[in-house]
């Protein structure tokens, strides 16, 4: 029985042990709640501080995806400025973000508008020039061409673009200027080239330029083919003309109106007695008096002329260089300009000397005769009357008359 | 007379005395423990009338922090003393905090019938 053995000191005692476990407990159980106060507040503090600057950070992001979004929607090109206005009211950072977006897309907008009406002006420009214009990178390749280079090979524009210049012609003239060009140090050049396109031979005068810091260079070719074909045409007249010219027998000459020689043929100063052409320019200064003999003449040749514009087979006598006269002939017309102004006379020239001598020994000849046939004809009409009946009677009375005058 | 509504600058608190339902609703971020005292005066409020279920719907909490989860968890054990009255707590998975959190309510008080949507 030793539960009843137990005593009350040791429950009291256990009691007391007990009480001081729960004294403990206790204790330990309010700094437990006070351990837990204190770090819920702290926590909660915390938890509150950032849930506030996240709620003010996701309205700020909030914004910043308006206009992120607003960047999205200028590259689909759907953006109306006026979404960004709220935010573009903000006084902060944000705020200027907002106002300079808008205002770059504003003036992005104006510019591609004023740069789009540029170029359709240039193209305008460039499309109604009668030339071919071409541009090209440093490196040979077309960059663009004008309609009118396009049409001449009859391609459109757009198909150049990207290709090496002398891709359509074997014709290498071009190729080597351009290349020449695009490799010296000149900022522009000029050359005429042959050009072959489809079956005829053209000729072009090309203008080259660099620009763009020599990246780039334009270039400008004018049809010239016309040109040097009539050209080409004048100067085989001309080589003809010159031929006639010099190698004529007639004398051929052209005089101003204040009466000097503007040019004459080899026939014309062996005519005149000079020793060159050069020398009959040179000496003959007045042709009216230098020239003609009779002042008369010149006269009559200038009413001529001024009347009916041209004056043929005029004869008048001249003085040669060494002063002997002979006869010529000539052809003269006065040569005007558009407005009817005579600019010079032109003509040609023939000694007609030995046809004038001629002329005069068969007009001295006829003479002769005609006063042959008046003497023969006088003698025969004598013969006639002094054989005639009446004339013998005449004879008998003078006669007889004769013969009674004797008898006193 | 027990306060239908409690009205807060982020949240309401509503009481259905229909369903015994207090709904919470915003986010609770109250500064301390002792300013959470009338949302705990409410819920003591209900349980007092000895109703034989009682809801408290967090479905709308967006933010609970550490004093007032704490708020919850000291109600949850006084709990313990009303045995008439069954707790039903109904959260969602659509707001972060409340699949731990209140599995823990559940700790204090074996008997809380947990519905997560």
């Amino acid at each position: 029985m030793q539960d009843e053995g137990v005593s009350k000191s040791e429950l009291i005692g256990e009691i007391d042990s007990l009480r001081r476990q729960l004294e403990a407990e206790k204790a330990e159980k309010r700094d437990l709640e006070l351990l837990l106060e204190t770090i819920t507040e702290h926590s909660t503090q915390l938890e509150n501080q950032i849930q506030s600057r996240n709620k003010v950070m996701a309205r700020y992001i909030q914004q910043v995806e308006k206009i992120t979004a607003a960047a999205v929607r200028v590259e689909n090109n759907t953006f109306e400025p006026g979404s960004l206005n709220e935010i573009g009211g903000r006084d902060d950072e944000l705020g200027t973000l907002a106002r300079v977006f808008q205002q770059m897309v504003e003036t992005v907008k104006t510019r591609e508008q004023q740069l789009a009406a540029a170029k359709e002006q240039l193209e305008a420009v460039l499309n109604a020039v009668p030339g071919a214009i071409s541009w090209m990178d440093s490196g040979g390749f077309y960059l663009g061409v004008n309609r009118h280079l396009a049409d001449t090979w009859g391609l459109s524009p757009e198909y150049f673009v990207g290709k090496k210049v002398g891709f359509l012609h074997q014709n290498s003239r071009l190729v080597s200027f351009i290349t020449q060009f695009l490799e010296g140090e000149n900022e522009s050049d000029s050359r005429v080239v042959e050009v072959e396109i489809g079956d005829s031979l053209k000729y072009y005068l090309v203008v080259a330029q660099k620009y763009g810091q020599g990246s780039a260079i334009v270039s400008v070719g004018i049809d010239i083919t016309d040109r040097r074909n009539a050209e080409e045409a004048l100067r085989i007249a001309e080589e003809n003309y010159r031929s006639i010219f010099e190698n004529a027998l007639e004398g051929i000459f052209q005089s101003s109106l204040d009466g000097h020689y503007i040019s004459v043929n080899p026939a014309m100063a062996q005519i005149y007695g000079y020793d060159s052409p050069a020398e009959m320019l040179d000496r003959v200064t007045a042709i009216a008096t230098q020239i003609y003999v009779n002042p008369g003449d010149r006269l009559e040749f200038q009413r001529r002329l001024k009347e009916e514009g041209a004056v043929k087979n005029f004869e008048s006598q001249i003085y040669r260089k060494d002063g002997s006269i002979i006869w010529i002939e000539e052809d003269t017309r006065a040569v005007r300009d558009s407005q009817g102004n005579i600019l010079y006379y032109e003509g040609i020239v023939k000694d007609i000397s030995q046809r004038k001598q001629e002329e005069e020994n068969l007009k001295r000849q006829i003479q002769e005769l005609k006063i042959e046939i008046d003497q023969q004809k006088r003698e025969k009409e004598v013969a006639e009357i002094t054989g005639s009946d009446y004339f013998k009677e005449l004879q008998m009375t003078a006669e007889s008359l004769r013969f009674d005058d004797e008898d006193w | 007379m027990i306060e239908r509504e409690i009205k807060g600058e982020d949240y309401i608190v509503r009481y259905d005395p229909q369903t015994m339902t207090v709904t919470f609703d915003g986010e609770l971020s109250l500064g301390s423990s002792a300013e959470y005292e009338p949302i705990k005066k409410l819920l003591e409020a209900v349980v007092a009338s000895e109703p034989e279920t009682m809801t408290l719907d967090v479905k709308k909490v967006s933010f609970l922090n550490s004093a007032g989860i704490s708020m919850l968890s000291k109600f949850v054990i006084a709990l313990r003393k009303h045995e008439g009255t069954q707790l039903i707590v109904v959260g969602t998975e659509a707001m972060p905090w409340q699949v731990k959190s209140l599995k823990n309510l559940k700790k204090f008080l074996p008997s809380l019938q947990l519905i997560i949507e």
